[in-house]
């Protein structure tokens, strides 16, 4: 089944090649993984999608809970309420004739036209990933040189928050250092 | 003895004292206890701002951890290190023969004392030597900081001489590893490296410092407080758990309590014989859980698991409840899982929330310190009878008692035993890995707490001599006796040099049967008798330990033994015993594997002498 983590991380030296070493040790199949700013000073935000069973999935985050470093970790694969987005850049093919019918497709999809060439567009669509799976199903007949995907990072909506913890005055303190 | 090691013997009492006045302060949250052990260091917290090399730097953090004595080897990279010990002659240098010994000490001693053993090393092949010590400390949770020398921060990358990624390799080994680049990072570092190690579920931390960090000027500000954000063991359980588990314990009939290396680690061995007497229930160990409660306890059963005793193995596969305090569930303790302990109930205590339900799902889990979850769960349930399940588990042990029948002018349980009789089962036993350290789990019943140390889940050969060096530091008043197989001694035996050195009262007792003896037995069972690579020759042991000049004796009937002991135990210094046991004995009972612990194999020639 494919689950969904969340991890707050302190960003320092090695706590990437740290958690891949976790992902790899197992032999898991890590869909996506994205790291980024979190809104917290020093703190990386890590989004990783992989697909295992639940009591393999509780395992790697428990393990995942006992680096150094980790803040927060959450499996948010069952949350009702939340947002998954994703960004696509994505080149395509076209000549004279097909590129207004490209420029619909993408006005379709909301996709934004950040680069033309004489032979293609360049295209950056944001969404959930289903609705990038189906942009670049569409797009495919007109030949796709080159995509670029970040991963889809996951927030729930309303008010919560994923982490308090990392926001007590030690952390604060001990980041702020 | 005790001037050449320069280490103090660490009192239970002491060690106690540091962990009550750690979890005694009963309105402080249980998250902050780790802070509070810190801050109470005597000589914690000094802010001193004195210019020093980074190498002094390094001696004065471990002063103020308390370090008195380190197992280490120089280099080129850590040349600075060993200079600036000169300025410290508090602290007892001992050098090794080899990297791995250095590890293994350092792991000795902190299974002896509860202390954070330390060891150095150099760059490139003395970090990579370190590896295995590292590993055989991470699996069993062993508190460790390895101080390796790196090549100078300017050259990191460029593959120098002697320059290798040690904090990349021993990642997956540690349970927190640091390079440090500047010279500001260098006191935190090394402050934490030993928070880490001891707090929580304990491990071994590795400092990687660049020569050029080691000879540059650096402050000292000796932190206070240490605190790392996300890092909060748990140890007090949720009372919650706490009352479900008392009444499970109360509404079961045939307990099982499962003592693992938690007991150790927790110092909870009054807390355990308490426990165990309240609610009358037998008491099972795991290897390593080995000496947890007296083997003349009534209530201790020994050890459980491939070659656990039939009556332990019986009990848990009948029990009704598992009460497992800091214990893995290990396969070589389980068994097939599949089999195992089927009526039972699972209550499961560790400090480590990730063992929790990782290979036997537990009905009721509780996380934290087996010492404050024991005085929690005694307090909480009514004194219990389990006379007739006692009575039970007495007649297995009748039925399948641990005899020797091996016929040999040698048997090498009888050397086990023999070691029992002469330290009247209080000894310091450090055993190595494979036959002779299944015999030594069997066969000597340890009446004297925490005194068996044995490297159980990377199962390390080699691991016993060196780690001897630590466990006699940290019992310096009485010898340590080494149990080891001619195999496993060959793989470390240039340590003899450093006993001598160090003038140790080490006792080793070779077990010498001319074979890698356990792979030697799983051929005979599983590979149709085919002996490849295990028949192994060796010097003479006994000449060998005149060239160090340590004095030795072979034995080679059970005759012999009590007297060839008793000198040993009686010589003021080391001592070799080379006992030419038996070549083909094996381990019984044996449970094979992917088998119920139920199932276990017996001795083949004790059937036969049955009427």
């Amino acid at each position: 089944m494919r689950h969904v983590l969340v991890a707050l991380v302190q960003d320092e030296p090695g706590m990437l090649a740290r958690m891949g070493n976790l992902f790899a040790r197992r032999g898991y199949n890590v869909e996506s993984f994205t790291a980024g700013a979190s809104e917290l000073p020093g703190v990386t935000r890590i989004t990783i999608v992989v697909d295992g069973s639940s009591t393999a999935l509780d395992q790697i985050a428990k393990q995942f809970r006992k680096l150094v470093g980790a803040l927060k970790v959450a499996d948010v694969t069952s949350d009702k309420d939340q947002l998954a987005h994703e960004m696509l850049l994505v080149k395509v093919g076209v000549t004279a004739k097909t590129r207004q019918e490209v420029v619909s497709l993408a006005d379709l999809f909301k996709a934004r036209i950040v680069d033309v060439s004489t032979t293609t567009l360049l295209l950056e669509a944001t969404g959930e990933p289903d609705k990038l799976d189906k942009l670049l199903e569409v797009l495919r007949p007109f030949g796709i040189k080159e995509q670029a995907r970040t991963g889809a990072v996951f927030i729930g909506r309303g008010a919560g928050v994923l982490n308090q913890r990392a926001r007590s005055a030690s952390d604060q303190k001990y980041l702020a250092e | 003895m005790t001037a050449s090691l320069g280490a103090s013997p660490v009192k239970q009492s002491d060690r106690r004292k540091a962990l009550t006045r750690a979890g005694g302060a009963g309105m402080v949250p249980s998250t902050f206890l780790v802070l509070v052990i810190d801050a109470e260091r005597p000589e914690g917290g000094t802010a001193r701002a004195m210019r020093h090399t980074g190498a002094e730097v390094v001696w004065e953090c471990l002063t103020r951890e308390g370090v008195d004595v380190v197992w280490a080897y120089p280099g080129g990279a850590a040349l600075p290190i060993f200079d600036a010990l000169a300025k410290y002659p508090q602290i007892h240098y001992v050098l090794v023969r080899h990297e791995q010994a250095a590890a293994h000490a350092a792991d000795g001693y902190a299974r002896a004392t509860g202390k954070v053993g330390v060891c150095v090393a150099t760059s490139g092949p003395g970090a990579t030597n370190l590896v295995t010590g590292i590993a055989t400390a991470m699996l069993d949770s062993v508190p460790m900081v390895a101080i390796t020398a790196q090549v100078a921060d300017s050259v990191i990358g460029t593959d120098a001489f002697q320059e290798i990624n040690i904090t990349g390799i021993t990642l997956p080994i540690t349970k927190h590893n640091y390079l440090v680049r500047q010279s500001k990072d260098l006191v935190r570092t090394m402050r934490e490296a030993f928070f880490l190690a001891r707090t929580g579920r304990p491990g071994p931390v590795l400092v990687d410092l660049p020569k050029d960090i080691l000879t540059a000027p650096c402050e000292l500000h000796y932190p206070e407080r240490v605190s790392r954000p996300g890092y909060h063991p748990v140890v007090r359980a949720a009372p919650y758990h706490a009352q479900r588990a008392a009444q499970a314990i109360a509404d079961a009939k045939h307990p099982v309590v499962l003592a693992g290396h938690g007991v150790h680690v927790a110092t909870a061995w009054e807390e355990l014989r308490r426990f165990a007497e309240r609610i009358n229930a037998p008491v099972v160990s795991t290897l390593l859980g080995l000496s947890a409660l007296s083997a003349d306890h009534p209530l201790c059963l020994g050890m459980a698991g491939m070659h656990g005793v039939a009556w332990a193995n019986l009990a848990i596969q009948n029990a009704d409840l598992l009460i497992a305090l800091g214990m893995r569930m290990d396969d070589r303790f389980t068994g097939s899982l599949r089999h195992f302990a089927p009526q039972a109930k699972l209550l499961h205590v560790d400090i480590d929330p990730a063992e929790i339900g990782k290979r036997v799902p537990a009905a009721i889990p509780m996380v934290g310190d087996v010492r404050f979850v024991l005085e929690a769960l005694t307090t909480a349930v009514p004194e219990l009878d389990h006379r007739e399940w006692l009575a039970q588990i007495d007649a297995w042990r009748e039925r399948h008692p641990l005899a020797v029948h091996a016929s040999g002018p040698l048997p090498p349980q009888e050397v086990i035993r023999a070691l029992h009789k002469v330290t009247a089962g209080e000894g310091v036993i450090v055993s190595d890995v494979g036959q002779h350290q299944m015999w030594v789990a069997q066969h000597y019943r340890f009446r004297r707490l925490n005194s068996f140390f044995t490297s159980g889940g990377l199962g390390t050969m080699g691991y016993s001599l060196p780690a001897a060096l630590g466990v006699q530091a940290g019992h310096p008043s009485q010898p340590v006796w080494v149990v080891v197989g001619d195999g496993s001694f060959q793989m470390n035996l240039q340590e003899l040099a450093t006993v001598a050195q160090e003038r140790l009262p080490i006792k080793t007792v070779i077990m010498d049967n001319g074979y890698l003896g356990m792979v030697r037995q799983w051929q005979e069972l599983f590979h149709g008798a085919r002996y490849i690579g295990t028949p192994i020759s060796g010097p003479d042991f006994v000449q060998l330990a005149a060239s160090f000049g340590i004095a030795a004796q072979r034995v080679t009937a059970t005759a012999e033994l009590a007297k060839a002991f008793a000198v040993a135990r009686d010589s003021g210094g080391p001592y070799l015993l080379d006992c030419k046991v038996q070549q083909d004995e094996n381990v019984y009972p044996m449970v094979q594997p992917g088998t119920s612990n139920a199932d276990f194999v017996e001795d083949p020639r004790g059937r036969a002498q049955e009427p």
